[in-house]
């Protein structure tokens, strides 16, 4: 595979992961835009620890472990909201660990930080597959249905003994991980970080490749995040309206498929073809 | 008795919903709270469930569980079948079905899963069809199917006849006596008193949150000036009612 391939490859499975991300508080109803914070908190954790001279694999976990600890702990009182009121704490989470980080000389402020231990495409692909191979068996388990009846009706779903809380608290932890395990192998990759990358404007590509993709089932966000980064890059050749036409694909995506590209209905069609009446 | 509530109080904010309710579900007997739109059944039923906050006694099967969380009350054996019958509609019947099933860890869960259908072959044939394309009345039946998923000892029912067809508000009944000769305890709130008086054995007459009446069901249909007063007349009042 040539470089440029293997580099939107990579490009790829960030996306793929940070949608999985975007996808776990998503599954339980509540939108998530602090996905940049967490991303932020993995790549910065694991460029601090593999600076400190801790081996990759180490780092990557410590970091992810640093996101997750911080994702339970912010997901107590950011929970509390509801709604729109939840994504805008989880917006402003965010965008206070960027602000910290860009005030903080010893993290490279501004100017970014450079990371020892260079992470190529394979490594990657496989933990990718790894991450989409956890997120599709937790769907399967009595914890995905919870989600699922949380997402429709979380005080119907306490009818049956549920523990709603437990429940979001988990699943927002559990994103916050993946973020955080996403802005780490991000890190790694182009051994460089900034804090300005981990903007709002990512968090809302996480969310938006998962619409896209379709939350019904697990496998939505890894076709959502694989169509929209690899559709700019297949639209390359109309230049400077690429944008134009990418944007005016997700309005109509949004029109025709509301529900998302990879629809329960979808697979259902798709596994049971009905003969011609 | 298996339920007892004494002196329940349910506010939300400044309004008082429910206000020193006391009530009885002997073992074995179906009991019904009466009454008009708001007078505060559906949110004595959710307190009685522990889903909405309430001050005074809840006694079950002997053991006080006013403190305890809605999912320690589901697996103590309470269940309930919503307002609205609250069909997850993105989940499958046998989805909807295996979440009433939650509380539970032991191997019996297929066959109660296999007794449910046979009981509704409608809900067999669709088992793998998402909720929100049943009719009304076969929401209502997988509502049942599903709190009785939890094999409960008491089950509240909260307007069971709401929105159904003469015919499905028959069948519901009908299940209801049913399950009770099998042993189930159920505490029915219904706004179609003389259905519920014909099925019941003891009623509580609920009127902005107090309890104004309690008595065996025989009476309660006697005592026709409470009925005309709280409920706008049982006899008189048609079997069904729109939504």
């Amino acid at each position: 595979m040539s470089g440029y391939a293997l580099q939107i490859g990579a490009i790829l499975c960030v996306h793929v992961i940070a949608a999985y991300a975007a996808y776990m508080t998503l599954a339980a109803g509540q939108l998530n835009l602090g996905i940049a914070g967490f991303m932020a908190l993995g790549a910065y954790g694991s460029a601090v620890l593999s600076n400190a001279g801790w081996a990759m694999p180490q780092s990557i976990a410590g970091a992810v472990l640093l996101a997750s600890l911080v994702g339970l702990c912010v997901s107590y009182p950011v929970l509390r909201a509801r709604g729109i009121y939840l994504t805008i704490a989880t917006l402003a989470f965010s965008e206070v660990v960027v602000a910290l980080i860009l005030n903080m000389e010893s993290l490279g402020a501004a100017s970014g930080l450079v990371v020892v231990g260079h992470l190529g495409f394979w490594p990657i692909l496989w933990v990718t597959l790894g991450v989409v191979a956890l997120v599709v068996f937790l769907a399967s388990t009595r914890f995905g249905l919870c989600l699922t009846a949380i997402r429709n009706d979380a005080q119907g779903a306490a009818v049956f003994g549920v523990r709603t809380r437990r429940i979001e608290v988990t699943a927002f932890t559990i994103g916050a991980a993946l973020a955080g395990l996403a802005g780490a192998l991000y890190a790694h990759h182009f051994s460089y970080v900034e804090a300005q990358r981990f903007n709002v404007l990512l968090s809302t590509y996480a969310v938006l490749y998962t619409l896209l993709g379709g939350l019904q089932t697990p496998l939505g966000p890894l076709v959502g995040a694989a169509l929209f980064t690899l559709a700019p890059e297949l639209l390359r050749g109309t230049d400077e309206w690429r944008y134009v036409t990418f944007g005016a694909v997700i309005v109509v995506l949004m029109l025709l498929r509301s529900e998302g590209l990879f629809t329960r209905s979808f697979i259902h069609n798709l596994m049971h073809r009905r003969p011609a009446t | 008795m298996l339920l007892e509530v004494a002196n329940l109080c349910v506010s939300y904010g400044a309004v008082t919903a429910v206000s020193g309710v006391s009530l009885g579900v002997r073992e074995g007997s179906i009991a019904t709270v009466l009454g008009a739109n708001g007078a505060g059944k559906s949110s004595l039923l959710r307190a009685i469930m522990g889903l909405t906050p309430a001050t005074g006694e809840v006694r079950f099967a002997g053991e006080a569980i006013s403190r305890w969380p809605a999912a320690r009350r589901v697996a103590a054996g309470i269940a309930m079948v919503p307002e609205g019958r609250r069909i997850l509609v993105s989940l499958t019947v046998e989805e909807n079905l295996l979440m009433g099933a939650y509380p539970r860890h032991d191997r019996q869960i297929a066959a109660d899963l296999d007794n449910i259908y046979d009981l509704f072959p409608n809900l067999a044939r669709r088992r793998h069809a998402p909720g929100s394309v049943l009719s009304g009345g076969e929401q209502q039946m997988l509502a049942i199917g599903r709190a009785m998923m939890a094999r409960p000892k008491l089950l509240l029912m909260d307007e069971p006849s709401l929105g159904l067809s003469p015919l499905f508000v028959r069948e519901v009944f009908q299940l209801i006596r049913r399950m009770n000769a099998d042993g189930l305890s159920i505490l029915l709130v219904e706004q179609n008193t003389r259905l519920a008086l014909q099925t019941a054995a003891d009623g509580y007459v609920l009127r902005l949150g107090a309890c104004v009446a309690a008595a065996d069901t025989a009476t309660l249909a006697r005592s026709d000036d409470l009925m005309h007063a709280y409920l706008g007349g049982a006899h008189a009042a048609p079997t069904v009612h729109g939504p």
